[in-house]
This record gives C-alpha cells, structure tokens and sequence, in this order.
C-alpha cells in the first residue's frame, strides 16, 4: 500500500486522523508482521506532526485536536437532549479501502491506554475511562457509554468495527491481533486493552526502573539492546513494582504479543538520555535517541574473510528522511535496504560499543552497537537459499542459525550439547581484534527441555537467548520463490512443514478471499512435512494454533504468467573502452544509455 | 569425571523450588559446578527430590559451593513458599537416579525434539570456473520450456545471489549440480540475459533490449529481462518468433518483425517503452569498441590479499598439471605466466581459486576462465585459428577449435551477431556461430591476434 502524509487539506477532521492512523499503525511494516494499535500520547503527537500535517506543539495540542476530531464525528444529541456516541457514519471503507472506523477504534485504544496502572482490564474499569474520554458524565448503572449499549443475543455494536479493521489488515497481508477476550468480564474490553502495549505512565515507570538497574549494574545501555533486553527483562522484570508489569515481561505465552511488548519496552529504552540526570516525562521519551544495530556477515571469496558489518536497524514507524551517519569526518547517507533495515555500512571489529553521530533527524543522536559477547545470526528469511546472515530475527523452531561468541561461552555450549538440547555442525575460530570469537555454525535448538539447565558464571544472557519459546513455526521449504516475497510459483509450491517441540498443532489453510474455501483443516503433525495438494494460483492463509498462540504466515501462489519484471538495483556493467556492457545493453560510460 | 548427582527433599511446588534454585545459582554464580537440576517424576506438590547434578566433585563430598546453595534454598516457613527441608544425600551416578526421573527429559526420539538438519552447503568450486560442460544435447522443447522459465524467473527476481541462482536451476530441472548450474550460468550471460558481480556471487538481470541481427534488418531478436505478460503484449502488435537454441541449452530466441507499426506501438506502450533498440548491429558495435587482448588484460581485475596456496596446478595444452614453483614472498609473486588454480583451506573448507599470472605485471587476474586460457595459450606463443565460410544465401558461419574459446565479451559480440549460442557438435572439437558478418570476424580476430581463414561459397 502506499504511504501518504501529507493529506488533502481537512484541517483538524476526523477523516484526516483517520487516514493518518491507518498509515501510521502500519508503517514500515513488512508483510505478514502483528499490528497493534498501540495509540498514546507520543503517537498522536507523531500521528498528528508527520501523518496527518497538523502543527501540534506539544502533546497536549496533539491529544486535544484528536478529542475533539473524535466528539464532532461520533458524539451527537439524543431525542432527551442526553450526549450518545453514534456509530452510524463509520461502518465501511473510503474511498482508498480504508476502515471509516480507525480513528474511533484508536480513541478505544487511548482510553485503555489512560487507565491507572493497577486498574483491572475488564469491561466495567475500561467503559468508564471511555465514557471520560468522550466527555460523557459518569453513569453509576451503566458502565458502557450510550450509544455502545449492549442488545441482547446481539454482539456489542462496537465488534464489527474491529472486525473490519482485522480484515483491512488482512487484506494488506498484515496480521491482527485484536480480538474477543475469554469469559464475560473481558470479552469486548479485550479489543482495545490488547492494543495498549503499555499504559499511561508506564514509560516514566519503565525508565525510572531502567536507570535503576543501571546504576546497580544489572543492565548497562553499552552492552544491552533489544534482544538482550528480552532475555533479561523476564529475570529481572520480577523486581518491577507494578504486578502488570511484571506480568507482561513474564508472559511469554502469547508470543507475539511478548515481541511486541519488547519492541515497546526497548523504544523506552533507547529514548533514555544516559548523559542526562533522571526525571524525565512522557514529553522527553517520545522515541529513541539511538539506532540500535545488529550485524551482517559476508565472507569474502578471495581472501575466505570473514567480515560482520555493522547494520543499522529502522525505529518502528520510520517515515523516512535523509539521516546520515558520521565517521573518520565522512558522511554516509542511511539507505533502506529491505522493510525495518538500512544497508549494512561497514564492517566492524567486536570487541568494544561503537557509537558514531547521527544528523538529519530531531530525535536521533546516534548510531550505536553495543558491546556482546554473544550474536545470533540467522539465514536471510527473505531469501533462505542465500549465504547471508544477520540479526534480522530471533530464530523460530526449527531453524538453523549462527551463534557468534566469545570464548568464555565454549564449556556452557558443550555442556548443553551433551545434553542434547543444542547442535551444531561446526565451530570455526574468527579473529576479531586481539580476541578470538567463535562461529558455532548451523546450530539448531533440539529439545524444548530446558527447564533443568543452570547457566555458568557470564553465560546467563546466553542461555536465556538460546531458551526455547513454546510456539509454532510455520516453515514453507523448497519450491520456486520470488525472494523478498511471499510468492512461489504454481507448480513449484513449497513444502509445508510445522515445528514444534511436542504438543499438538490445529492447521488451518484457507483461501484468503474466501475463508470458507479450505485446503486443509484439522490436527497436522509436527517437525513433519504436512502433505498438500497441488494448490492454484491464489491466495492462502496458513493459521497453525499451538501451545504458544497462533502462528499466521500468508502464501500466494502466482502462474507464469503473473509474474512482473523487477528491475535490479546493482549495476555490474561490463567496461567496454569508454562504454558500459550490461547484457544486451551498451551506453556511455557517463551515464547515458545509447 | 562423570557428573554425580545430590539430592535433596524438597517441598512446595516445583516451579517454585526451580525457580528459588536458579536465581540462586545465578547469584552465587555457580552454574559450572551444578549445571543441572532434575525433579523427581510426579512432583506436583507436597514432598518430593530434587537432584543437582555436580561437576567436579571427586572426593564424594559436596562442594563448598553446593552446600551454600542448599542453605539459599531452604524453606522457611511462612516466607518462602517452598524450598530444601532434607539434607544433602549422594553422591550417587546418573544412572542411580534415572529410574526416579521423568524419562520424557532423555526422550531423543519423539516429538518433544526437532530433529537436527544442518542447512549448510560448501560449494568448493570457483564460481568464474563457468566451464561449459558442452557437447551436443538433442533439441528438446520441453527443456528449452524449462530453460524459458528460468529466464522468467530470473526477470521476476531481478537480482540475487548464486546459492539462489543454483536452486532455482535445481527446481526447474535445468542443472543438477553447481557445475552444471554454473554452464547455465554462462549460456545466460552470453546471450546478454544476466551479468555477475565480478566475483560471480550476485547476479542482476539484464535490460529488456531488442538487438538487430546485422544480415536481417527488418527483424530483432529479445535479450535481458522476459515476462510471459510482456510476450503477450509484443504477440498483439507484431509477429513472434521462437526457436530453440542449439541443444536446447538455453531460454528461447525470441525474433520479432522490427515494422514501423510495430515501433510505434511499442513506443505508445508504458509497459514495453522500458525495451531498448539497437539501429546498428550490436555485434558491429561492440567489435569496434572491444580492445585489443592487451587492452582487455589491462582491465582484468587483480586479486589482492592472496596468501601462498596449499596446492598449485597450472594449465597446460588441455589440463591442469601439478606446479610446484609458484609462491608468494615479500609481496612478489614468483613462477610462470599462465592460468592457475589454486586450493586454500583444509577438510570441508578447502576451496579452490583461479586466476591468470601475469608475471611481468606482477599481477594475479581475475576473468572469466575460458578468457583466462585464451590469454595463457597466447601468452604462451599458441596459435589461434578460426575459419570464416561464407554461405550463398545461407547466412555465414565463424568456427573455431572450442580448446581456443574465445574470452567472454568477445564470445558474447558473436553470440550477438544472431542471439543464438554456437553449435557445438559431439565428437567434434569445433564451435560454429551463425550469421556473423566477415568484417566483424576479422575485427574481432585481428584485436585478439587469432588467425583467420576466409572461405567463401561462389
């Protein structure tokens, strides 16, 4: 889908928020990743400034336009004169496809956001903090707000709005994750509150605990980034004072939303000024300061080096703009090279944080790879076949990928390989400085039992990475690709496979414009290959339910005949005496074709 | 020395008690004396035994260590939820306690496990090897189907890597092994459809170009990128032509009629105005601004960093031989002139390279390898041939000995002349390229220094 931000001129309208918030939610977003519509206070105020091209000062301005957009399109007078939230004028689509209903949605969102820290989510706590939203009075008999009054034997009015959103995010091949709550206290209430990944004062609380365990040294920002910060939080999360909290950094059962609760807990992390004493407000975190970095390995042929370079990762949400990072007194301009990643920059020696200057950007200072002991590398998800390894994911189950560590780890990895819960082809030794670091390539965890094994002394964020997740991971193996997309060809489709440590997996393949055409329902083996049928041209949804939630990965199929010519973005001319040989195709070495 | 195992009784429940021993283990930092800790089968609540296993326990007795952490995970009644309430026993061997144990933690068989499958694949070839494995197949328009499909593929992709070049040519049947795949390779690049990075890792596909044949001017034939869709559109404004390559060892030729019409339906179309044209031959062109062979060694690509080899072998008449007097020292090559390929690395690393010597230039080249043997036979005083024959209304014909292959940006100028790649008959050493005008032959073989015999039909 394209991205527009800059509107036709609406002024402060509800239809201009609306369209800003669907491209927000799922900016620079690659196909098939969860959506949350995790809407605050920071957001509207991004929401507002870079989608919808309204001049809001400062948050309060943001929030305030955002209110009062939502009262004028879905608040009216009632026959008694009494304020109701109509509904009427948000079913459907506009003109582009997009639900009329995401900017009420992410107001339900905003309410669940306001509420207190130690506020039960449920139906009664939730309505009230909506109806406050709206400006509606308090109403002692009925918590929800008129106008989202429930019938009887009929869903709650507000369900068919969410429904459209999931199925607007579907169809643009993104996964939702919102969706009806277990028992009766949660069932609606569940919507909205599973889209605020974090509460209202839950970034000051965050940061205040960070810089905590800063000054004890359980964390330190030169070594700590997002995946770090996954394996520590569910140990160290036991020391947060809010229990929700605690809760949320422990509940890995849900994995997608634990990703994503990462994802939220680490931009707090990453907007905390470490050359600035504590005290900070919402105002000083709305995003990060620092691109965090991940590594990218080449080999190369002639010499059989070994090189990581260093490899900028996107903040979420990125839309765009010419930062530039500073080296030797050289600028380097960041380029995208694939959704959520730039081009790897160059490569780097790891034994020491790196840090060089970012410009171009008002938030962004700084470009920063921290200072591990251990990388998780993983084969290109985008082109499985290719010798290319990075940290672009945590590796699902099932998949091969190189752990990169220093020495120190060696006996901690032989003792979990005797165990036979981790394996390796290889280990290759790779200079790095005046350091030796290890290559444990094609690894792959093989057992689920973990449970029993006690980290070494300085192996502890080892062992918590390499932990297994219970879930289910949806492996499309084989065939024909289009790399970079989710596309095979008809004829050359891929082979199903389902890993996961033991349990059992619901399968559910489905067409994607029409659910009731199935493929395959019912149990499906795991760590198997699940025989299919030779499937048409088409769309198909993949849902496998197992003991980790649900896992959704989309697979199109396309003929010969679909297929588009892509235009490569390399250049290998051939040198032909002042012209340049690029197959068929001669022209001047200055540029122009003949 | 094997592990042994202390037990210990131990109530509350069992998350509990593991989680009071790992954070314990993690505090006193002893995870390398006890790096296990199993639960007795059935443990739910009430009593039951916890087994740490030990490192380094020799004398029988506990470590220190092992002690302290009993005492940090005592129970304490009315703090602690649950924790050790017996004392230390043991120390006993793994197989005394294994009946006591859930036997699902040493299950290596069920589905509990994933099974290990290493994806990792060495390829210890040199990727400019692009030796063409040759001889005549027989026409085959289902390969040659397969072969269009490659190319289909390749234009969808735009760019890649060679592992995912490779696999492609493994799924559509058109190579089973990097060998072959790399032949494909070459057919693709000299009929102006792919190029390669110049250490043949990445690939990118080819402008969409319609090349005119010199001997057909009303007619062009289609290199680079090809969709099903664009033939489609290109079969509603002119005339296609497809013919099979020699062999069948290759995407077909498209020809198409070049009419004024058909120019200008293109032009109008936003799709197919990406095409390219040609008003002059492409092989005319290119044979005038192709250097000489001391030119085209000029712009070879050196190697640096190259460290001596395990083993050497040089290339000499028809094969490689055993050559013990190259070596590197004090940044100086040493040894003859000639094509080299060398092996590095040991095992499953081992890995060859090849490259031309350039001894006076004190350079090692990089090229493509049927280039790099033109210029080691010439280098070395051989003399090249070629015939040229002229045939009475049948088009011309350059042949040549395949053992005197010509480097690729010159093969590709002739494979250009016709967009189709020579002939090459079984049990014949001989390469024949069609259509190829006798100015452009001798061009091309005075630039390289080939002899060339000129026979023509009356």
């Amino acid at each position: 889908m394209q991205t527009q931000h800059a509107a036709p001129d609406y002024g402060n309208s509800y239809d201009r928020w609306n369209r800003a918030l669907a491209h927000w939610a799922v900016h620079g977003s690659s196909e098939g990743t969860p959506i949350y519509l995790s809407v605050d206070e920071p957001a509207l105020l991004t929401v507002a400034r870079r989608f919808a091209g309204l001049a809001c000062a400062n948050i309060d301005e943001a929030c305030d336009a955002f209110r009062q957009a939502l009262i004028e399109k879905c608040v009216r007078c009632g026959p008694g004169g009494e304020r109701r939230i109509d509904l009427s004028g948000l079913a459907g689509s506009d003109n582009d496809g997009i639900p009329r209903s995401v900017a009420f949605l992410a107001g339900m969102v905003f309410a669940a956001y306001q509420m207190d820290d130690d506020e039960v989510a449920d139906d009664g706590a939730y309505f009230v903090r909506l109806q406050k939203l709206f400006g509606f009075a308090p109403d002692g008999q009925n918590f929800r707000p008129r106008g989202l009054e429930l019938r009887p034997n009929r869903p709650a009015p507000e369900e068919s709005l969410w429904q459209t959103w999931n199925r607007w995010l579907e169809r643009n091949r993104f996964q939702d994750t919102a969706a009806q709550g277990d028992g009766r206290k949660y069932k609606y209430s569940n919507y909205p509150i599973s889209q605020a990944l974090l509460r209202k004062g839950d970034k000051v609380r965050l940061a205040r605990w960070f810089r905590d365990q800063e000054s004890t040294g359980a964390l330190d920002h030169r070594s700590c980034d997002r995946d770090i910060l996954a394996v520590r939080l569910r140990e160290l999360g036991e020391t947060l004072g809010s229990v929700r909290l605690k809760q949320l950094f422990q509940n890995t059962k849900d994995h997608r939303r634990f990703e994503a609760v990462i994802d939220a807990a680490a931009e707090v992390y990453d907007s905390i000024d470490w050359d600035q004493a504590a005290g900070a407000s919402d105002a000083d975190l709305i995003g990060p300061r620092r691109l965090r970095a991940g590594l990218y390995r080449t080999e190369n042929f002639i010499t059989g080096a070994i090189e990581y370079w260093l490899y900028p990762k996107m903040p979420r949400r990125w839309q765009g703009g010419a930062l530039t990072v500073k080296r030797d007194g050289c600028s380097h301009r960041l380029l995208e090279q694939r959704p959520g990643w730039f081009m790897p920059l160059w490569p780097v020696t790891l034994n020491s944080e790196q840090r060089y200057p970012i410009t171009g950007a008002d938030d962004i200072t700084e470009l920063v790879l921290p200072n591990r002991d251990f990388w998780i590398l993983v084969h290109d998800p985008d082109d499985e076949a290719s010798g290319i390894l990075a940290s672009w994911a945590v590796p699902a189950p099932g998949q091969t990928f190189l752990l990169l560590c220093q020495e120190k780890h060696a006996q901690q990895l032989q003792v979990l390989r005797e165990e036979q819960l981790l394996a390796w082809d290889e280990v290759v030794r790779v200079q790095q400085g005046e350091r030796v670091w290890l290559e444990y390539r094609e690894c792959q965890v093989e057992s689920s039992r973990w449970s029993r094994m006690l980290p070494q002394p300085g192996c502890e964020d080892l062992l918590d990475a390499l932990s297994p997740v219970m879930r289910v991971n949806v492996g499309l193996e084989g065939g024909l690709r289009i790399p970079g997309q989710h596309v095979w060809i008809e004829g050359h489709q891929p082979n199903l496979k389902l890993y996961q440590f033991g349990g059992e997996v619901e399968l559910r393949i489905y067409e994607a414009n029409a659910p009731e055409q199935l493929v395959f329902e019912g149990q499906a083996v795991v760590n198997d290959r699940v025989p299919l049928p030779p499937l048409a041209p088409g769309e198909y949804v993949i849902e496998a339910s197992g003991e980790g939630g649900v896992a959704v990965r989309r697979l199109r199929i396309a003929s010969w005949s679909q297929l588009e010519a892509r235009p490569p973005t390399r250049d290998y001319s051939v040198p032909v005496n002042g012209f340049c040989l690029r197959g068929a195709s001669l022209f001047p070495a200055s540029g122009e074709r003949r | 020395m094997a592990r042994q195992f202390f037990s210990v009784l131990a109530v509350g429940t069992p998350n509990d008690v593991l989680h009071s021993i790992r954070l314990k283990v993690r505090a006193l930092g002893c995870g390398h004396i006890v790096p296990v800790v199993y639960f007795e089968k059935k443990a739910r609540g009430g009593q039951f035994y916890v087994f740490l296993g030990v490192e380094g326990s020799a004398s029988g007795k506990a470590p220190d260590e092992v002690n302290v952490l009993c005492e940090r995970v005592r129970y304490q009644k009315g703090v602690t939820s649950g924790g050790f309430v017996g004392q230390l026993l043991g120390p006993c061997s793994f197989e005394q306690i294994r009946s006591s144990l859930d036997p699902q933690e040493f299950d290596t068989s069920g589905s509990d496990r994933i099974p290990y499958c290493s994806r990792w694949v060495h390829d210890p070839g040199d990727l400019i090897d692009l030796l063409d494995v040759g001889g005549a197949a027989t026409p085959d328009s289902d390969r040659t189907a397969r072969f269009d499909h490659l190319l289909t593929w390749l234009s969808s992709v735009g760019e890649g890597r060679w592992e995912t070049f490779l696999r492609a040519c493994q799924t559509l049947g058109v190579a089973d092994d990097s060998s072959s795949a790399r032949s494909v390779f070459r057919r693709l690049s000299l009929l102006g459809h792919i190029e390669a990075s110049t250490d043949a890792r990445e690939w990118i596909i080819c402008p969409p170009v319609f090349v005119r044949p010199p001997n057909r001017p009303t007619r062009c034939f289609w290199c680079g990128q090809r969709t099903d869709k664009w033939l489609g559109r290109l079969r509603e404004v002119s005339t296609v032509l497809p013919e099979d390559q020699p062999g069948s060892l290759a995407p077909s030729r498209v020809t198409i009629e070049a009419s004024d019409s058909f120019r200008a339906a293109i032009a109008a179309d936003s799709e197919a105005s990406r095409f390219e044209w040609h008003e002059q031959p492409l092989s005319d062109v290119l044979a005038a601004h192709l250097p000489d062979l001391d030119g085209w060694q000029q712009s070879l690509q050196p190697i640096v960093g190259l460290t001596n080899p395990r083993t050497v072998q040089r290339w000499e008449e028809q094969a490689y031989v055993d050559d013990t007097s190259f070596y590197i020292r004090d940044g100086r090559y040493h040894g003859q002139p000639g094509l080299y390929c060398i092996t590095r690395g040991e095992g499953r690393h081992q890995s060859q390279l090849m490259f031309y010597f350039d001894e006076e230039g004190q350079r090692l080249l990089r090229g493509d390898w049927y280039g790099l043997r033109f210029l080691a036979l010439r280098r070395a005083g051989h003399r090249c041939e070629a015939l040229w024959q002229g045939q009475n209304g049948n088009g011309s014909m350059l042949v040549l000995r395949a053992s005197e292959r010509w480097p690729m940006i010159y093969e590709r100028t002739l494979v250009l002349a016709s967009g189709l790649l020579p002939e090459h008959s079984s049990g014949s050493n001989l390469l024949r390229y069609r259509d190829i005008p006798l100015s452009t032959a001798q061009v091309l073989a005075g630039k390289l220094g080939v002899e060339l015999e000129v026979h023509s039909d009356a």
